[in-house]
């Protein structure tokens, strides 16, 4: 048995393997030119989302980026209105409003996602400001990604955050790549946390290799301490599709093969399979459910398209 | 009462009311040009002093406003504002759009207007053209402590944020008498012959020529354009020109592209033919210049308005030498680059 996926959070690793499959449908229908908008995906990236689910205090408002399909799923937001929502359908999470960059859920706290990178952090200050004020009880997350650490509301907002001594988890997503730029042509450094560290503000840091117990207590904590004050928690993660759309570009802009089957080779969808049965047979009854709903959609638009 | 105590009245009124409605501001002990004087002594909870981070700090009170607070939001000029027009461009209204009508933001973004005393050109532009690109935004230009006491009322029970542009030299405004009854243009003074639109500041230039025109039996209404939102109706323009066949409007910013030629228009679009070519006057170069000795080049006086009014009723030479002398002698009362005598500067 390996010790870096204990058999305790099996229902976390059937998790994974249900969003895997949940976004490969996506991912497998796009090409059919229904979805019309654009998506990103966060394949690769899910191992962390449902430590976030269980954890995360029952009253909660989250402030995604354009990749907004990771929080939608780590807060369980309901997956047939986001498959509507990407259909333009207006049964859609948003009425089909905001399609895939801007999805939200308010009924499971996915208050804005915003594909300007940057944009929703200095919303999410005004949730958490509001909590403290009116004394709320309600936990806020800022969830964006490394680009977004090269905008200056982020600066500002860490600023602020730590001024006001502000009730707000800084859940930041380092997959290395911004489009297809990666970090070292952007950053001087590839961390992320330094930043937190500039502005006096606690932070700790996840790796995808990391044991799955450590992960767990890194976020379980990080969560628990962002209900007092600001904190800033870096998730490592890898972007196995392109930046946005079906495809799988390993040879498009900075990312090598090499380091791509690296990186494919780490992905903890995969490992977790090899150790656990169950959560393949999660990820494919996902595929095929979904898969399965998203044809219901996709015949409903080819009829309007078509008429 | 002057708009300086009125607005600080009207702040302390809310802050009293409920812990909900907090004030931001840069530099906030220092009590913005008196409007919030003693506010964070009085206040402190409820008193937030921001850093120079506009953007976030913008996002934060359009947050803010979605869960429970009424900010109301400060900047010395407009022009820092500027640096936070990716939030209000990208999600103010918005974000209640994207949410179905759940998350409503009502804040009040006040952004004051510089003119004069070398505020030059980095300090006194006015945009409000550019904030009306905004979708689904109050937007208004106050002159009057009415107007002032309007808008603060008024944000609160709004699903969407409000911006008042509020001109420097408007704070010495003193009360019109005139009650404000809804988020509309309004006639600040009746008359037959001539109609002049104007927004903040210009508003008081022309009734000073206004009242001069009396003494040579012209009669001129005078309009308000103290709401420029988009629902904002414009009838009240379209029955005083259906009145006195001439109209003149008055631009706070420059002319081009300006809310005038924007309300002609709307006016144009809904059929309205107008007897004689309305006038459509504004700031009169591209750059607001620091010095006094250049102001006059940017700046209107009564006697461009005056020369307007000669223009468009067709006064002969003789009247119109009068008048423009009358109008010469309001413009040499006080320094083109001071509002009053007593003021001191620097901002």
């Amino acid at each position: 048995m390996s010790t870096r996926f204990p058999n305790k959070f099996l229902s976390d690793y059937k998790r994974i393997g249900e969003l895997r499959g949940f976004q490969e449908a996506i991912a497998d229908a796009y090409h059919l030119q229904m979805m019309r908008c654009p998506v990103h995906l966060s394949i690769g990236q899910e191992y962390w989302l449902p430590p976030i689910q269980r954890l995360v205090h029952k009253s909660v408002r989250c402030f995604s980026s354009h990749r907004s399909h990771s929080m939608y799923m780590a807060l369980g937001g309901d997956f047939l209105k986001m498959i509507a929502e990407l259909h333009g359908d207006e049964e859609g999470a948003l009425l089909g409003r905001g399609g895939s960059m801007h999805l939200k859920d308010l009924a499971v706290g996915l208050e804005h996602s915003v594909p300007i990178v940057g944009s929703s952090i200095g919303l999410s200050l005004g949730s958490a400001l509001a909590s403290q004020k009116l004394n709320q009880n309600t936990q806020t997350l800022a969830y964006f990604g490394d680009g977004a650490c090269e905008e200056g509301i982020l600066h500002e907002s860490l600023n602020m955050a730590r001024i006001y001594n502000l009730p707000i988890l800084f859940l930041c997503e380092n997959n290395m790549y911004s489009c297809s730029t990666h970090i070292r042509r952007r950053q001087p450094l590839s961390s992320m946390y330094r930043f937190a560290h500039a502005h006096d503000i606690r932070h700790d840091v996840i790796h995808m290799d990391m044991n799955f117990d450590q992960i767990v207590h890194k976020i379980d904590n990080a969560l628990s301490l962002s209900l007092q004050e600001p904190f800033f928690l870096e998730v490592n993660s890898y972007r196995l599709y392109q930046h946005c759309g079906d495809s799988i570009d390993m040879n498009i802009g900075d990312r090598t093969q090499a380091e791509y089957e690296d990186k494919a080779l780490a992905d903890c969808f995969v490992n977790l399979c090899n150790e656990y049965s169950s959560v393949e047979d999660s990820y494919l009854a996902a595929k095929t459910y979904y898969s399965g709903l998203i044809e219901l959609y996709t015949s409903k638009n080819t009829t309007l398209i078509n008429s | 009462m002057n708009n300086i105590q009125k607005i600080l009245d009207l702040t302390k009124c809310l802050l009293k009311e409920s812990s909900k409605y907090i004030v931001l501001c840069e530099g906030i002990d220092d009590g913005l040009f008196g409007t919030l004087d003693g506010i964070s002594k009085e206040f402190p909870d409820q008193s937030i002093e921001l850093p120079c981070s506009e953007n976030a700090s913008v996002a934060m009170a359009l947050g803010a406003a979605s869960y429970g607070l009424f900010p109301i939001l400060c900047y010395q000029r407009v022009e820092f504002a500027l640096l936070a027009l990716e939030q209000l461009f990208n999600n103010s209204s918005k974000i209640n759009y994207l949410s179905g009508g759940d998350r409503s933001n009502p804040a009040l973004f006040r952004f004051i207007v510089g003119r004069g005393w070398g505020q030059g050109p980095s300090h006194s532009q006015s945009l409000e053209s550019l904030f009306l690109q905004i979708p689904e935004i109050n937007l208004f230009l106050p002159v009057f402590p009415e107007d002032s006491e309007f808008i603060f009322n008024f944000f609160s029970s709004r699903s969407e944020p409000t911006i008042s542009l509020e001109h420097r030299w408007i704070h010495y405004a003193e009360s019109s008498g005139v009650k404000v009854m809804k988020a509309n243009p309004y006639i600040i003074k009746d008359g037959v012959d001539i109609t002049i639109v104007a927004s903040s500041f210009n508003v008081l230039l022309v009734l000073k020529v206004a009242q001069l025109l009396e003494s040579f039996n012209i009669s001129v209404e005078v309009v308000n354009m103290f709401c420029l939102s988009k629902n904002s109706s414009k009838h009240v323009i379209k029955e005083s020109i259906e009145k006195t066949k001439k109209i003149i409007f008055v631009d706070l910013a420059h002319a081009w592209n300006g809310v005038s030629n924007h309300c002609i228009s709307e006016m144009c679009q809904a059929g309205f033919i107008f007897e004689s070519p309305p006038i459509v006057l504004g700031c009169k170069q591209s750059f607001s210049p620091s010095s006094f000795r250049l102001s006059s080049d940017y700046y209107l006086n009564c006697s461009d308005i005056g020369d307007a009014v000669a223009d468009s009723i067709g006064l002969s030479k003789s009247v119109r030498r009068d008048l423009l002398e009358g109008c010469g002698t309001i413009d040499g009362e006080t320094p083109i680059d001071q509002p009053s005598l007593s003021f001191n500067g620097p901002f």
